[in-house]
């Protein structure tokens, strides 16, 4: 929003912002000094890419999801990254979709139209440093098909390294398991201080290192990053199964910190039980659940039972397609457990959205208040209200369509005094064109209290 | 009879420690409240029902060391009763106000009973220990209790200092035995975010199992032969359970959930909103801010913005029917399973607790019901807990899951885009620097044992994976990014002056005084 539509609100209206926003100290600015701050807080906001809104149709999660496949095939391009805000890198949607998760609900004090600005409280450690200067480069697997990286380097330290580099550039180079030659090279702008990766494979170990380019075509590594490996996104080939005995009465803690030295590269605890066994411990791999291949042809048909409906297929294609399943069904929430937040309310969206075309909402309640000496009683239809100690007292009645009595009563402590009131209403209502009942104006007044 | 199969219900309890001393009222404790009310104790009534009926259930909680914190902690205790409170005064108003509404005086006046129960029961009956509450179910055998990371952090993203790991773990076995006075046998991994490196830290701790989303089992490597019905073993011993599709589906899903039927009760309507201003200020938020309050007079009614008028009686009703309807799809389901595979098959049903009563209103019915129907109409599977079902089938095939979250799209994402990225540096930082004020202090003096045994906490708190969360979803940015950056500011504080030896004892009784979780920790754990 710019500023001059900004202005355009009234200051409550802006007021509420900035505490939306997060915004303090607003309390004595004038108005324009008002509308400086949110546009300010909103333009670093839009920067840290958090101006996507929720995407909650499904159909157009499915396209959304269809298009973010299709781009998420990497491609030859190097990733472009801002610095710190850790935007994805090139191809990837900016604006990823919000999907709405199982948890978000806990974390909910109001109705997702009706965000509660919050007072916080006063600041402890201030600021966080821009950086630690440890030179560390930290690689991990976001999932099947991005690595993400950053790197710990001050201000001074990259201007150091740029300087030494014959082009003036730092360089991330990302390796695979088993080959020599980098499988990319990413030249980093000089304010990023984080990369989104795109990758080909699944289920493959990489590592990447920092460094820049000297003359002569010699490359210096500044640090290199521990090993990160993208996670399996398919099922994997039926290799033979193999079965094992762990009795849950074995101290398996100590058993595995006694085999853990002597375990193998890439050996499992299995292999190192079979020792065990060997030497006369009563445990190990027992020939158990073998299923015939019957069995396990007919497994597989239910395990994958709506995909092979539709496809005769090979067992490639099945887990190909199961894959997909997979994917879609983590894309649409259902398969995470995260479950639309219309869940529980198919209604709640219309509560954030404004209505189309003119509305009009009437409630009416009647109010009875009055005033009596504290210490007296007070019965309402026979029944005793509390006062207040200054011997006030309120009620709110909701008042539908009818005709009511309210016999109000009040008596001295001591008994002697005695005053009363008959009270009758009646109400009709007509509507003309469709009037709200129930509900209350979309977004009610809120004081402002800074 | 021996069972076809089983169904192994787990209900995983969390809320992030929330706990501002320093304010009289503080908005996000509420979550806490809230979850009491509606999640916790209710869940309470219904194993006190099934403890007084005698009915052989089964179940499984993972109650999180911050949310144990925070249920035994004096100072929320007491917030409570007078949150508690102020909602049965205004049940109260609510009660008169709607006399001449029969619809929605009915439903004002079970509200009424049911704060007035809560407050009973959680003052006079447990003596605001809920912790204790839930530990004698456990030693009735029928009840098991599991742990989480002490702060829910995301392990995988941590695990750049394995310290940072094994901290999170080992401090959350020493107070679950704190709490619990046994040890635990499985861990809910927070987000059930999962990496092969976690394991020799589970192995540390003495635990057994843990649970992953579908796909980091179906995914492991070689493929398991049993879907998701049998647990595997990993290669280092540990039992790895994974979620069944269907159960999740049918709970949660937008389309064929149960939760959207027209009969339960509307989670966004709530009288915080749609009533008169000057009536409901002193019940909502004390800066006059509109909030929810708890009583929510409509039902779900139908893909409309009207909403009809709460009828408790038909919502249990409903509640009854989409238990029955869960039951006979679990009977289909394993009846199915069983032939094919010649072994008991298991299903297991992880869940959110808090979505129980806090976001589906009549899920603790819908539980209690689903438990007994399961228990007495039908001969097809049993209830269990995975510690339990492994005593009966220690023999599993030998599979190494894939690295994978309950998060969506399965991974890490949720927890590393571009809202929530900043945060790891300095996470990581904090944990090496931990790391080295222990190497470097392995005899500290009194003074500087506090300071290292609050940087501990400071760390832990800073990692709680829900403020990443929260930052991605946008409920309370501010708040999460703010409880981020106090609490490494607060670590960064220690970690120099317990270098250069100048402890500033005063701000240090402060913050031990605002971060008062695990008063027992071990630092070593952290070196």
């Amino acid at each position: 929003m710019t500023k001059s539509q900004l202005l355009a609100k009234t200051k409550a209206e802006l007021l509420e912002m900035a505490q939306r926003l997060g915004l303090r100290g607003i309390s004595t600015l004038k108005k324009e000094q008002l509308a400086e701050r949110i546009e300010q807080a909103q333009t670093s906001r839009a920067a840290a890419g958090k101006t996507a809104g929720p995407v909650t149709n499904l159909v157009e999660r499915a396209k959304q999801m269809v298009k973010r496949r299709a781009i998420r095939k990497p491609t030859a391009a190097p990733a472009s990254a801002s610095p710190r805000e850790g935007s994805p890198g090139a191809g990837a949607p900016r604006h990823e979709p919000v999907e709405p998760e199982p948890a978000v609900h806990k974390f909910e004090v109001a109705p997702p139209s009706q965000p509660v600005a919050q007072k916080l409280t006063d600041d402890d450690g201030g600021e966080l440093p821009e950086s630690y200067g440890t030179q560390r480069l930290y690689l991990t697997a976001r999932d099947p098909r991005w690595l993400y990286a950053y790197w710990d380097f001050s201000g001074q330290q990259m201007a150091r390294y740029r300087q030494r580099a014959v082009d003036g550039r730092v360089v991330l180079r990302l390796f695979e398991k088993h080959v020599e030659q980098p499988v990319q090279e990413i030249t980093l702008t000089p304010e990023a201080r984080n990369w989104y990766i795109p990758v080909p494979k699944p289920s493959t170990t990489y590592h990447a290192e920092l460094g820049y380019w000297q003359g002569r075509g010699r490359f210096r590594v500044i640090t290199r990053s521990a090993e990160a490996a993208t996670p399996s996104e398919t099922v994997m080939a039926q290799a033979a199964a193999r079965f094992v005995t762990i009795p849950l009465e074995l101290n398996l803690a100590d058993l595995y910190r006694s085999v853990r030295e002597q375990i193998r590269h890439g050996e499992n605890l299995d292999d190192a039980l079979e020792r065990l066994r060997r030497a006369g411990a009563k445990l190990g791999p027992i020939d158990a659940d073998r299923l015939t291949e019957q069995q396990q042809a007919a497994l597989a048909h239910l395990l994958y039972d709506d995909l092979l409906r539709r496809i005769q297929a090979g067992s490639f294609e099945i887990s190909e397609w199961l894959r997909r399943r997979l994917l879609e069904e983590l894309s649409s929430g259902v398969f995470s457990g995260a479950f639309s937040p219309a869940g529980a309310s198919w209604g709640s969206g219309a509560l954030g959205q404004p209505q189309k075309g003119f509305w009009f909402a009437v409630n009416v309640e009647l109010i009875v208040y009055g005033a009596t000496e504290p210490n007296a009683t007070v019965t309402v239809d026979g029944k005793p209200i509390k006062l207040r100690p200054d011997g006030t007292f309120s009620f709110h009645y909701v008042f539908p369509d009818g005709h009511y009595r309210m016999p109000i009563v009040a008596v001295s402590a001591d008994g002697d005094d005695r005053r009363a009131v008959e009270l009758e209403f009646d109400r009709q209502t007509r509507d003309i064109g469709e009037v709200g009942r129930v509900k209350q104006p979309e977004h009610l007044p809120q004081p402002v209290t800074v | 009879m021996t069972p076809q199969g089983y169904v192994a219900l787990v209900l995983h309890a969390h809320l992030p420690f929330v706990r501002h001393p320093e304010h009289e009222e503080f908005l996000e404790e509420d979550w806490l409240y809230e979850a009491i009310t509606e999640t916790y104790l209710p869940l309470l009534w219904v194993l006190e029902g099934w403890l007084r009926d005698g009915v052989d259930y089964r179940m499984t909680m993972s109650l999180t060391p911050p949310l144990c914190a925070m249920l035994r902690d004096p100072l929320l205790q007491e917030r409570y009763l007078r949150h508690i409170s102020r909602l049965i005064e205004l049940a109260e108003k609510e009660v008169d106000r709607t006399r001449w509404d029969t619809a929605l005086n009915a439903v004002a006046q079970f509200y009424r009973q049911r704060f007035h129960d809560a407050r009973h029961w959680f003052d006079a009956v447990y003596h605001r220990d809920l912790v204790g509450a839930f530990r004698k179910f456990q030693e009735t055998g029928r009840l098991e209790i599991i742990t989480c990371a002490a702060t829910h952090g995301f392990l995988p993203l941590l695990e750049a200092q394995p310290n940072a790991v094994r901290g999170q773990i080992l401090t959350a076995r020493d107070h679950y035995m704190e709490c619990f006075g046994r040890a635990p046998m499985g861990i809910w991994l927070p987000e059930c975010a999962y990496t092969p490196s976690l394991e020799p830290f589970l192995h540390e701790a003495g635990l057994r199992w843990f649970i992953l989303d579908t796909h980091g089992l179906m995914f492991g490597d070689p493929a398991p032969r049993f879907g998701v019905y049998a647990p595997v073993f990993t290669p280092t011993g540990l039992a790895a359970f994974a979620r069944d599709t269907d159960c999740s589906r049918q709970v949660w899903s937008a389309e064929v959930g149960y939760p959207g039927d027209p009969d339960y009760r509307d989670f966004y309507r709530d009288i915080g909103f749609d009533l008169d201003y000057d009536y409901i200020r002193p019940y909502i938020h004390p800066d006059g801010i509109r909030c929810f309050t708890g009583i929510k007079y409509h039902r779900v009614t139908g893909r409309t913005p009207y909403k009809e008028v709460y009828r408790r009686d038909r919502a249990i009703e409903k509640a009854a029917v989409h238990a029955g309807h869960f039951m006979a799809e679990r009977c289909r389901q394993i009846e199915r399973l069983a032939k094919l595979m010649g072994r008991p098959a298991l299903v297991v049903a992880p869940y959110d607790a808090e979505l129980f009563g806090h976001w589906w209103f009549e899920g603790p019915e819908f539980l209690d019901f689903f438990v007994r129907k399961s228990v007495y109409d039908q001969g097809v599977y049993r209830l269990i807990t995975p510690t339990e079902y492994l005593r009966a089938h220690p023999t599993q095939q030998l599979s190494q899951p894939t690295a994978s979250s309950w998060g969506n799209k399965g991974y890490w994402e949720v927890w590393l885009d571009g809202s929530n990225a900043w945060i790891y540096p300095h996470l990581h930082a904090a944990a090496e620097r931990m790391a080295e004020l222990v190497r470097h202090h392995n005899r500290p003096d009194a003074l500087t044992q506090r300071a290292l045994r609050q940087a501990a906490r400071e760390l832990l708190l800073a990692q709680s994976s829900d403020w990443a969360f929260i930052m991605k979803t946008g409920t309370t940015v501010p708040y999460a990014v703010k409880r981020t950056k106090d609490h490494l500011g607060r670590f960064n504080r220690l970690y120099e002056q317990i270098r250069a030896r100048q402890i500033d004892e005063a701000w240090l009784a402060t913050i031990e005084w605002r971060d008062n979780i695990f008063p027992n920790i071990n630092p070593q754990y952290f070196g």
